[in-house]
């Protein structure tokens, strides 16, 4: 990972876009620049990126880098995760635990399977536990009930038994189904 | 390492403990789906950790009684599938006003569940026979979620067990898997229809009371055991006041329980490989029996049965024979008591067309524990129980308030205190140890 200095020029608009004083904290904040998998490089205010431990971590270690490199992630997610993480701030300013709710409650609903499931590597890797049990939430609700077809497209699972192995897997978890309707 | 998060992949590349949250919010059954998907979702859902968080979540008994019955089984995920099927049974049960009031049986006080190694159910009626303790081996048929009423059943079986000579996938009890087998479409896909249709298309409910009574009393003769005094004095383990004396009633009941377990087994676990065509299960009557019976062929009755031979106390054929006569005679005598016209004759022979039929969908006939939801009307929220079932009937529940103690399993009799007065039944853990 060779972090080329000029990169900073792609700037994704988005995170920047929301700059209202609003109620934060009025003095001027540190920005801290995220480098994705893919280069996308995204600007933070200071107080999200510290929301990721991961990062936090990284610059108690070396606090003169300008730039962390996440080599594990890449842009779509990880924008999803800086938008989340700022209304977690926002929060924090203002604890509204219903509010929080409903807002963690909007933003698993809002996003599709492939998200959520992108998503959670990501807070793990940041290590976003708010997040992370946010979205395992999320992903057990989804596949909840659900038959082992849908499970396997929802996490895009091959399916690598034998028919014969799977017929005698399902012959031996027949227990779990007992009783149960079918949805 | 860095593009595809997906798939599988995702999950397996999580640590332990993110996969942990996020089984924590699943069933059982979301846990056996995951594990289907594919080989590597199989490895990672069968640790026992994942398992030992089922079994937390069912409920039902404290994580202390959770790491002691795992010594009993195979694993949690056994002890979990145990959990399971015995969940819907928990709460107050009231015996029907009906029992078995004539025959071996003069009482049972209560009927016991217990889990296999695997976490397959045994079904244990007890009852007493010449002031010694009994127990009526069986099994335990579907057991609805909701179910509000327990039937005391008798179920005709294809002995399904030679079908299945390996033994690879139940963990060794190729009769209970024969019997999920038959019930596969409870919720998997149809290609497991294949296997074996047995499901008797006759149910045992719908036979005339006199047949049922009969039957179970046929059944209840022949796979009734004594057990030693001894090994009766203790059901449950007393509160844990001090570890010793409990960890030496846990030793009790895992005496006790070893033993039921081989009593029902008996036959089933040895011999095997030299005769599985005997497969001599005795819980089970075969059918070639019942039918010689039903021929009143009144000869070489008790050559050539290994089965009855091994387990039987008494002899077996004309036993048999009076008391197939006496389900006959009975519903004759029935039906003639009430009419002269020839209705009664043909509605006799349908009767016993029905019962022939009952008796040949399957080859053996066994004692089953039978929990469904029936829609009951109730009196003061008492359910109005029905003479002719054999029947346990569930209360609604209270929560318990803060000086009671819920004790876990509740159970009740089928039957017996004369008709009349229902016995409010103990207040005991019941069923279910291990």
């Amino acid at each position: 990972m060779s972090s080329s200095t000029d990169s900073p020029t792609l700037t994704t608009e988005t995170t920047q876009l929301s700059p209202q004083p609003d109620t934060e904290t009025a003095k001027p904040t540190k920005k801290i620049t995220l480098k994705s998998s893919d280069n996308q490089i995204f600007e933070v205010e200071e107080s999200v990126a510290m929301e990721f431990a991961t990062v936090k971590s990284f610059f108690e270690d070396s606090p003169s880098t300008d730039t962390v490199p996440l080599p594990n992630v890449t842009a779509k997610p990880l924008s999803q995760v800086i938008e989340f993480c700022k209304e977690q701030i926002k929060f924090k300013a203002n604890p509204d635990e219903a509010q929080k709710k409903k807002y963690n409650a909007e933003f698993v609903t809002e996003k599709s399977d492939k998200d959520l499931v992108d998503m959670i590597p990501v807070a793990n890797y940041l290590e976003i536990k708010d997040l992370l049990d946010v979205l395992n939430q999320a992903v057990a609700d989804r596949i909840e009930n659900k038959s082992v077809e849908y499970v396997r497209s929802f996490f895009g699972i091959d399916n690598d038994f034998t028919a014969e192995e799977e017929a005698a897997l399902r012959r031996e978890h027949a227990w779990a189904y007992e009783g149960v309707d079918e949805d | 390492m860095v593009p595809e998060f997906g798939g599988s992949s995702l999950l397996l590349g999580l640590p332990d403990d993110v996969f942990a949250i996020i089984s924590r919010s699943l069933s059982p059954r979301d846990m056996c789906t995951l594990s289907l998907c594919c080989r590597s979702l199989y490895g990672l859902v069968a640790s026992e950790k994942v398992w030992l968080t089922q079994c937390d979540n069912v409920g039902i008994i404290s994580h202390q009684d959770i790491m002691e019955w795992r010594k009993g089984v195979a694993s949690y995920r056994a002890l979990c599938r145990f959990l399971v099927s015995v969940k819907p049974l928990i709460g107050i049960w009231e015996l029907g006003p009906l029992g078995i009031e004539e025959g071996p049986i003069l009482w049972a006080p209560v009927f016991e569940i217990i889990g296999d190694l695997d976490g397959s159910t045994s079904f244990f009626l007890h009852g007493r026979e010449k002031g010694n303790d009994h127990v009526y081996p069986g099994s335990v048929k579907s057991v609805e979620r909701n179910c509000n009423v327990l039937f005391l059943e008798v179920e005709s079986r294809q002995q399904k067990s030679k079908l299945f000579p390996n033994k690879s996938f139940a963990y060794g009890s190729d009769k209970e898997l024969a019997r999920k087998l038959s019930r596969s479409h409870y919720g998997l896909s149809r290609s497991q229809r294949l296997i074996i249709q047995c499901e008797p298309k006759l149910p045992f409910s719908s036979l005339p009371f006199t047949d049922r009574r009969k039957l179970i009393d046929v059944v209840t003769s022949e796979v009734g055991q004594q057990v030693p005094r001894l090994e009766n004095r203790l059901l449950f383990p007393r509160l844990r006041n001090d570890e010793e004396s409990f960890q030496k009633d846990m030793a009790l009941l895992f005496q006790r329980r070893s033993l039921l377990l081989k009593l029902c087994k008996l036959g089933q676990g040895f011999n095997w490989t030299e005769a599985p065509e005997v497969a001599s299960d005795p819980t089970r009557l075969q059918w070639s029996e019942i039918r010689r019976i039903l021929d009143w062929s009144s000869g070489s009755l008790n050559g050539d049965d290994n089965q009855m031979e091994s387990n039987a106390k008494k002899s077996l054929g004309g036993y048999f024979r009076a008391y197939i006569r006496g389900i006959w005679g009975k519903s004759s005598s029935i039906n003639g008591s009430h009419a002269h016209s020839k209705h009664s004759s043909s509605s006799r022979q349908s009767k016993h067309a029905q019962l022939l039929e009952f008796l040949g969908s399957g080859d053996t006939i066994g004692l089953t524990l039978h929990a469904s939801k029936m829609k009951l009307s109730s009196y003061r929220a008492w359910p109005n129980m029905h003479d002719s079932q054999f029947a346990l009937y569930k209360l609604p529940m209270r929560a318990p308030r803060a000086d009671q103690e819920y004790a876990g399993l509740w159970g009740g009799t089928f039957g017996w205190p004369p008709r009349g007065t229902p016995l409010k039944t103990g207040l005991e853990k019941l069923c279910s140890f291990f």
